[in-house]
Formats: structure tokens, sequence, C-alpha cells
């Protein structure tokens, strides 16, 4: 039975080769994504806390006081006893850039659990340390004057040592810059006499959670005390294999099609030889164990390359999303998960996608040898058409309930895209029939013959379209919601306010104090205020004030001031006339003790804020969110303010460009999805050039005939390409409505966001797979070409 | 009566294979073809009559000799040359699948016409569609259509571009004899009254019998040609092949 399956498979390579190249894709994706996850994972559990119990504040704005230290030093079962003071630190590299991530940017005192490498440890606010693969890919040596940015404020510093260290944001790729004590404490704690934790180290002897018991009873009810089981372990970021899982799934369910219809095909191809085995004795179930060897052996092949392509997959995903630039991470090759994953997705895929055409196959009965003909074609569409119309309508429905409760999408969407994938052939039907006078007005008996060639198997066309369906719908399905959004945020941004300039701090970092007066100095600057979030306790809720400079505002936000006056906003509040009606306020009431309201505003729609109040009264350590600025020539006094500050946490942009920057801030995300759902779309594609391959095989006589009565070689092409650019817009344009209208019940659930679809994208994806169509019959139609007629009149493939 | 010659086979030799394993299945033979005649080619298998008419009618080359259609030899020809010369100049039925099953028994007809993107004469066309009795089944798909009627609308479209040559393979093979002399009667009334060329290949006597000669190959050699052939003079000098076999 294998040694058949084997030459069957030998015999057949052409038809065999994409099918198996589609299941590959799908492993790869599998195999790679946990491999890599596998191997975050084991690199982050090489780094084992250094503590037994840990002593923290419950909320980050109390202090550890430093005289715990030697309190806790006396109590029974310590061992060492560490104070910590932790925080960000942004290590500036030679290039004027950051080094590493910013999101893993660390900052500590240096102590003793730091193994110095070279140098000496930092003494005094002008020197620091850093870990070796920082002062590695930096290029940083002892004795350099390096710049790192604290508190939003840039620093240049002596690097006095390098230090190595197993430290879980240096094992990501982040830096870890250390200072000594007294300056670690000025930088990260609450105050200069306290640190941000103490660890402590059990004596020989004594559990973890015996010595935390012990400590409990020293420390005050302020302060937290876990031990290091206790601590969530620092996981790996398992989003990025979650998310590469979601769409390798996308892209097997897209594999199924492509297995299903060569099977099918096939199966339609060898009916004859499958009557002949059964004419001499063989059984159904022999015919059908048959045809499942053969989707188990092509599993088979599939899943060990796919497994090898995966390997390589998870050995480029570092660089190729820039996950981390830590530590190389030593690659799992061989898992557990990933290889029994790779197994099960890579053979279940093709088994479960042979299953019904082998059951078809083994239906054909033993007089079928004897016929000569085509075999009967497919039965009435009516059932599949019944089945995928509920099915479409259930899920429709589910998804216009969306609108009212979310969770409905997640069920709806699915169902929907399933009826409609049911439906593909009778929406072929349609197409074709629509389609059949313009195309044979444009091109001729060749573009019938086209249109025909794509109705003449509805099921078949169907399914190719289908797989090309999935990949469009989902990236539809996404565009649309990003696109509201970012067309949104962009109106949102334009009316906000009227600065020029803005100055912003990237993810993670700060504006420091100093901002604010470094900007005003640069030639060129006509006003500026810093717009610091302040939050203003009114009875039980609060008050989102933005904290400014009282005497520039005016000419940054566009207020219409109802009562009052913005005069006197040094000494007061000005309040936005929504929540002065809320709470019935009126000029002269006061807000907070000493807070009387002197103004009452409408301001215009994308200012967040629902107060004004001076910058003074924020909480001391409270940093602006937003810099404005107010320029004659924008571009040339931004310049002059990056200049000034050349500090690469801050971002600077021109009004235009800010509302660029924000219109377009989810475009990276859109670009990693659409990155992700193009291996499905790939695979679309080569279920339309599977489909295209083999269909010419089977109509070698009609295209012989065709040529015999006058046909050129290059209209042969002309005619498959037509047919396969109808296959492929079939399933661009049922897939895109679908996606769109999931994707507008989407944004419609949430409220408040108008639907924008994309027309440029949605058009794009349309030429795409157009593209895709003609690129698709390329290789059918040279094949197709070159086919001598006489043996293409002669054969028997009728 | 003006008898132009419309086709020339000069020398056409035919050679598969190279070396050792080369079998020849023509060797060297030379026949005109002139307006209004319709010749039947007939041999026994193996003679290379076949072959003989496909080298004819450009969908096989030569090895050696040339063909030639109104005055075109067919091996000066580019591929796209061949191509339109077989859209315009030749018209071809076959012995089975000579039929688009897409295609209705209309645009199959006129397919020939469609692929040089040209409309139909329709005097022309009703005059042939006329002939062949199909006027009222040219909406049906070939499927719906029974054998003799896919063979009349298959003659159809060989007529239907007026072209020099008509090349019939065996065009009864797969009929029953009265829808076959049905076939045979419209190609003759073609030759006698169109004026239409016709070469037909055939191993039948009777259908033969419908041709103004025949002429007979055997091992790749024209051996034999007979004017205004009956039947059973054909079946007696087909007799004569097989003594020879024999012998």
């Amino acid at each position: 039975m294998l040694r058949m399956a084997v030459r069957s498979i030998l015999a057949n390579k052409t038809r065999f080769l994409l099918p198996t190249v589609a299941v590959m894709l799908g492993v790869a994706f599998v195999s790679g994504a946990l491999l890599y996850g596998a191997s975050v994972q084991a690199s982050l559990d090489r780094v084992r806390p250094d503590f037994s119990v840990q002593v923290s504040p419950y909320t980050i704005d109390k202090p550890v006081p430093a005289e715990l230290v030697g309190e806790l030093r006396g109590v029974a079962g310590a061992g060492e006893v560490r104070p910590v003071a932790d925080g960000r630190a942004f290590v500036v590299g030679k290039n004027g850039s950051l080094v590493g991530p910013p999101g893993l940017a660390g900052g500590v005192n240096f102590d003793a659990h730091l193994e110095l490498v070279a140098g000496q440890a930092p003494k005094g606010a002008g020197e620091i340390a850093v870990d070796d693969w920082t002062a590695g890919r930096a290029g940083f040596k002892v004795g350099d004057q390096v710049r790192v940015v604290v508190d939003g404020n840039v620093r240049s510093v002596r690097l006095a040592g390098v230090f190595t260290v197993q430290d879980a944001r240096v094992a990501q790729g982040g830096t870890l810059t250390a200072f000594d004590d007294a300056t670690a404490r000025a930088l990260f704690a609450k105050t200069p006499d306290s640190y941000t934790a103490i660890n402590l180290t059990a004596a020989p002897g004594t559990t973890d959670a015996a010595l935390a018991a012990n400590v409990r009873a020293v420390v005050s009810k302020d302060l937290t005390v876990d031990t290091a089981a206790e601590i969530r372990k620092p996981g790996a970021d398992s989003k990025l294999t979650e998310i590469l899982l979601v769409f390798a799934g996308v892209a097997l369910f897209v594999s199924v099609f492509l297995v299903a219809n060569t099977f099918t095909m096939l199966s339609a191809a060898r009916a004859r030889e499958h009557a002949l085995l059964r004419a001499v004795g063989a059984d159904r179930r022999y015919i059908l164990r048959m045809v499942l060897a053969e989707a188990l052996l092509l599993g088979v092949v599939a899943t060990v390359l796919g497994y090898l392509l995966g390997i390589g997959g998870a050995a480029s995903l570092d660089a190729l999303f820039s996950v981390s630039d830590g530590p190389p991470i030593p690659l799992q090759v061989v898992g557990v998960w990933p290889v029994v994953a790779a197994l099960g997705v890579g053979i279940g895929v093709t088994v479960v996608a042979a299953y019904v055409p082998a059951r078809r196959a083994a239906a054909v009965p033993p007089i079928a040898a004897l016929r000569t003909g085509l075999p009967p074609s497919g039965k009435s569409l009516r059932r599949r058409n019944v089945t995928g119309l509920v099915v479409a309508l259930a899920g429709a429905a589910a998804v216009a309930g969306g609108a009212e409760s979310a969770d409905l999408i997640y069920l709806g969407a699915p169902l929907l895209l399933l009826g409609l994938i049911i439906l593909t052939p009778l929406f072929s039907v349609w197409l074709t029939a629509l389609l059949r006078r313009p195309m044979t007005r444009i091109a001729g008996v060749r573009g019938t013959l086209a249109v025909e060639n794509t109705r003449r198997n509805p099921r078949r066309t169907g399914t190719t379209a289908g797989a090309l369906m999935i990949g469009l719908s989902i990236c539809a399905a996404v565009t649309v919601p990003i696109a509201s959004v970012n067309a949104e945020d962009e109106r949102r941004a334009d009316t906000g306010d009227s600065a020029d300039i803005r100055v912003t701090a990237i993810d993670f970092a700060d504006i420091g104090a100093e901002t604010v007066g470094k900007i005003a100095q640069v030639p060129g600057v006509q006003a500026v205020t810093p717009l610091t979030p302040v939050s203003i306790g009114v009875g039980r809720t609060w008050l989102d004030a933005a904290g400014v400079d009282t005497a520039t505002i005016a000419r940054f936000v566009s207020v219409k001031v109802k009562s009052g006056s913005l005069d006197g906003l040094a000494n007061g509040i000005a309040v936005s006339a929504k929540e002065a009606d809320v709470h019935k306020w009126t000029v002269g009431t006061s807000v907070a003790p000493g807070l009387p309201i002197v103004a009452i505003f409408d301001a215009a729609e994308g200012f967040r804020y629902d107060a004004l109040v001076s910058a003074s009264r924020a909480e001391t350590g409270r940093q602006p969110s937003t810099v404005l600025v107010k320029a004659a020539q924008a571009d040339s006094v931004r310049a002059g303010i990056q200049q000034a500050l050349d500090n690469p946490t801050l971002v600077v942009q021109t009004r235009a460009e800010y509302i660029e920057s924000v219109g377009t801030q989810l475009d990276l995300v859109l670009n990693i999805l659409y990155a992700l759902l193009s291996i499905s779309v790939l695979i679309g594609a080569l279920s339309v050039v599977n489909t295209m391959t083999i269909s010419t095989l089977e109509r070698t006589r009609e295209i012989g005939l065709l040529r015999a009565v006058g046909l050129g070689r290059r209209q042969v092409g002309t005619i498959l390409r037509l047919e396969s650019v109808i296959i492929a817009v079939l399933g661009a344009v049922a897939g895109l409505l679908a996606g769109c209208v999931v994707g507008a019940v989407a944004v419609a659930g949430q409220g408040g966001i108008p639907v924008v679809l994309p027309w440029g994208r949605l058009g794009l994806f349309v030429v795409v797979t157009a593209a895709i169509g003609i690129l698709a019959a390329l290789w059918p139609a040279r094949r197709a070409a070159r086919i001598p007629i006489l043996t293409a009149i002669q054969s028997d493939t009728e | 009566m003006d008898q132009r010659t419309v086709a020339v086979a000069d020398q056409l030799g035919k050679v598969y294979g190279t070396g050792q394993a080369a079998v020849t299945a023509l060797a060297g033979v030379s026949a005109q073809f002139r307006q209004r005649e319709f010749t039947a080619v007939m041999g026994p298998s193996g003679s290379g009559k076949s072959t003989f008419v496909h080298c004819l009618a450009g969908l096989d080359t030569p090895t050696s000799g040339k063909a030639l259609i109104g005055g075109t030899d067919l091996g000066s020809l580019t591929e796209a040359g061949l191509t339109r010369l077989r859209r315009e100049k030749i018209g071809f039925v076959f012995q089975s699948f000579n039929l688009l099953p897409t295609l209705t028994a209309w645009e199959n007809i006129v397919l020939p016409l469609s692929l040089a993107d040209k409309r139909p004469d329709s005097a022309w066309t009703k005059q042939v569609v006329d002939a062949v009795g199909l006027a009222d089944r040219l909406t049906h798909r070939p499927s719906e259509l029974s054998g003799g009627q896919q063979q009349r609308v298959a003659c159809a479209r060989a007529l239907i571009s007026r072209p020099d040559i008509v090349v019939a393979d065996e065009p009864t093979g797969n009929l029953d004899s009265r829808t076959g002399a049905q076939i045979l009667g419209l190609l003759q009334m073609c030759a006698r009254h169109w004026g239409q060329t016709i070469v037909m290949v055939t191993h039948d006597p009777i259908a033969a019998g419908y041709a103004d000669r025949v002429l007979f190959l055997a091992d790749g050699r024209l051996v034999d040609e007979m004017a205004h052939p009956t039947p059973d003079r054909v079946l007696d000098r087909m007799r004569r092949f097989d003594a020879q076999a024999v012998r």
C-alpha cells in the first residue's frame, strides 16, 4: 500500500508539488513560532532571581526607608540584605540614538552582585557602569564619556566600569546602567534616604517562607514582603508566539482548501484507474486507504520540510521582528511541543483535507472503468447553497449583534466567513453569468471561453477562490478598524490645539524638568507651555486638568470663554462647560480649597482635558506629557529645539508631522499583520496556480482543438490568464466584502468612531489579487502553450 | 472548369526517432489537390495516411519535402503564421471531440472567425447553417446534441472561414452508417456545389465512394490513385493490399 502511494506521488509530482508547499509553509509557521517562543522562554528561565525575599512598597509613591536595611540585618534567618534603587535609565549610543528597546532600559544602584569585568565601580554623580552586552554593542570602553537619560534629562557621565549580570531586562536586549548608591537613590528613590526595594537572601537552613514571615513582623504595613517564588518570574512575551500561531492557523486553514482541491481533481482524473482496481477485486476501503496513504505520505514530507524551514524561520524571527537585540538566544532546534505540533498539524491537515475526496474516489463503481469520457460532474449545488446560506445568515446575525456586544463578533465573523466559503460556488456561477457578455465584448471568444471554463466546475472554482478569500477577508477585517481609528485620531489631533511644534517623550520616557526652559531659549520660539496632567480631587471623583503656562495657554488652545476670564488663571482654575454643568459650578465656586473657578470655557473637540490650572500646581516629580511651542518658522525652529535638547527620548514634531504620525501610528501594526497574512494569501495564490495547472492538464484536448482551428500560442495564455484572474478576483471581492462588514461592525460596536472604508487600500487589494491571478496563470499557460497540437488532440484526457 | 491547385504535397517525408530506432512513417509522398476536388486518402493501419494529412495541413512538421497551401510553403511560416493559416486557410474535422463543450453550437461554428476577431458574413453563414440543417439547434451545447449533429456542427465550423482546403480525419469513424452517410453527403455537396477542396482520411470503402478520387498509401508511400471510385472498386483495391500483406 505504502509503495503504491509512493509510486503514485512520484508519478504525479506536478500535482502534489503545490499542496506540499502549502502545508509545508503552514507547518513552518507553527514550528517556527513554537521553537522561537521556547527558545526565548528558555533563555529567560536561566535568569534566576538572586534573592529569597523582597521588600517593596505597595504603591510606587511610598519610599522604602534606608534605616530598614539595618533592622532587616538583625532579622532571624536573614543572610545578605541588599538595598535596591531601581528605575529607568536610557543609554545613548555613539550615533546619538538609544541603545536597546526603551521598555527595557534599566538603572540601578551599583553593588557587589554586579560582577565587574572591566574598570571600577562608579563613584559620584559623574560616573556609571553598564552591563557588558550594552558596552559591547554600543562600542563603549571604560573611560568613555557616555550620555544617559534619566527622568527626561540628559547627562554626560564617565563610564567607570563594565559588569556582567543575570538580569531579565538584559537577557531580552535591554540595558542596565549602574550608578553609585547615593546617585541611584537620588535618581530613582522617592526620597534621598530611601530605596525602591530591599532584597534579602535566606541564611542556610532557613526557608524563603520562614524568612518572609520573620521580615513581615518587622516592616510597616505600607510595605509588601514577597518570596522570590511569589514574585512572578519574568515570562517571555508570549504574545508574539500566540499571534504567530493564530496566523499559522489561518495559513493552514487555507492549505486545507488547496489539498482538498488537489485530491478532488486527482480523484476525478484517476476515476478510471480506481474503477479498474475495483473491477479486479479491490473494495471501497482499499481505495479509501490508498488515497489516504498518499495524503499521509504527502503530510509527512511536508511536515519534515516545514519543520526544517521552521527552524530557519525561528532563527531569523529575531532579526525579522527586531524583537530584541539582546545577547544571542541559543535556538532550540528540537522541542517536544514543536515536533508534536508540527507532526499533528502537517499530517492532520493533509489527511483531513483528503478524506472527503478519498471517500468520493472510493465510491467510483467498477463499471466506470469501461466508460469513456468524463465521470459525471458534480451533484446539484442546492444542498450546499442552502447550508451556506443558513450558516452565512447565522454569522451575519451574530456579527450584526456584535454592534451591541463585541463578543458576538468573534462567533459571528468565522461563521459568516464559513458560510460565504460554502457559498462561493454559487457566487462563481453568478459572477460568471454576469461576466459572460462583457468579457465576450472585451476579449471576444477568448473571454467567453475563460468565463465558461470557470463556470464549468463551480465547486472547484469556489474552493480555489475560497482559499484566497480567507486571507483577504482578514486583511479587510483588520484594515477597516485601523483605518477608522487612524482617521479619527488624525481628526482629533488636528483640532486639539494650535501649537506649531510639539515635544513628546517616547514610550517609557519622560520630559525632564529642564526641557521647557531649554526650549524657551531657542531662537525663534515665540511661546511655550507644558501640558502636565494634574488630577484634582473633587469629592469622590477626579478632574483631569492640564497644568499649563497660564500666560500663554490662550495662544495654544482655542478656548471659547463662556464666562469669567483666563487672566486670573494663575490663582485659580478654568473648567469646561461640560464639567461645570455636571457639577453646577459657576465662576467663583471653589473646586478645591484655594482653587476658585476663574473661567468656564468650551474647548475644541480634540482637547482632552476638562480643566486648566497653572503648571505649578502639579505635584513635584510630575512631568509634562507634552510641551507645546509657537514659532513662525516651524521647520528651522524644530531643528533648533532638537539640537538644544539633544535627547533621543524626546520627539520634536511640527504640526504637520504630528498629525501625520498620529494618523499612521497603527500602520506598523497593520504592516506586521499584512506580513503575517501574506503567507495565507500566498497559499491562496498557490491554490489558484494548482487549480489552473490541473485544469489545463484535464483540458489538453480542448486546447489542442482550439490550436488546430487557429488559436495562437499566446492566445492560449490569454484565456488561461483571464480565467485565473476571474477566480482570483472572485475570491478577493467576496473576501473583502465579508471583511469590510466584520470590520465595520467592530468599529460601530466601539461607538463614537465613524467607520472609514479605506477605498484606496481595498482597491489595491483587488489589483494585487488580479496580479496574483495573472502570475498564477504564468506557469500553466507556458505548459499549455507548449503542448504539441497533435499530441493534445490524440490524448485521452477527455 | 478552372481546376486551380490549392494544395501540394511535395515529396513529404516523416521519420520518427533517430538512428537505429528511426521509424519511417512517410517516405516521400507527392500529390496535388485541386479546387472542387474531394479526395479520399486510404490505406491499411500504419500506412502513414494520417501522418500525410497532418503534415499537409500543418498539424505536424515533415522531416523532408514540403507542403504548400494556397502557394505558401508551410515550412517557411513562423508559429504565428502557421496559426493564422490554420485559422484562415484550413478547416478541420476530426474523428471525435471536435467541439468545445463550453460553447454553444453557434459559438463553435463561428469559432475560427471569433479567434480572428472577424464578424461572420451573414449570407454565407446562413448558407452553411442551412446546409448542415441545424438552424434550430444553434443555442444547444455539444452535450445536448447527438453524435451526428456534433459532427455536422464540426463540418459547419470547418466551412465557415471558406478555407482553401478542408481536412477531415476519419470524420465518420464514430458514427453509425446512416448518420455517417449524411456527413459524407454534406462533404460531397460542398465539393460539387460550393467548389470546396476536401481531403478525407478514411478506411471505409463506402466513405471513399463519395470522393472524386482515392489516394492509396502503404508503408509510407503513395502506391495507387483511383479516379471516380465506387465502393466495390475501392474494396477490390484494398483486398489486394491485404493479399500483399499476407504474401
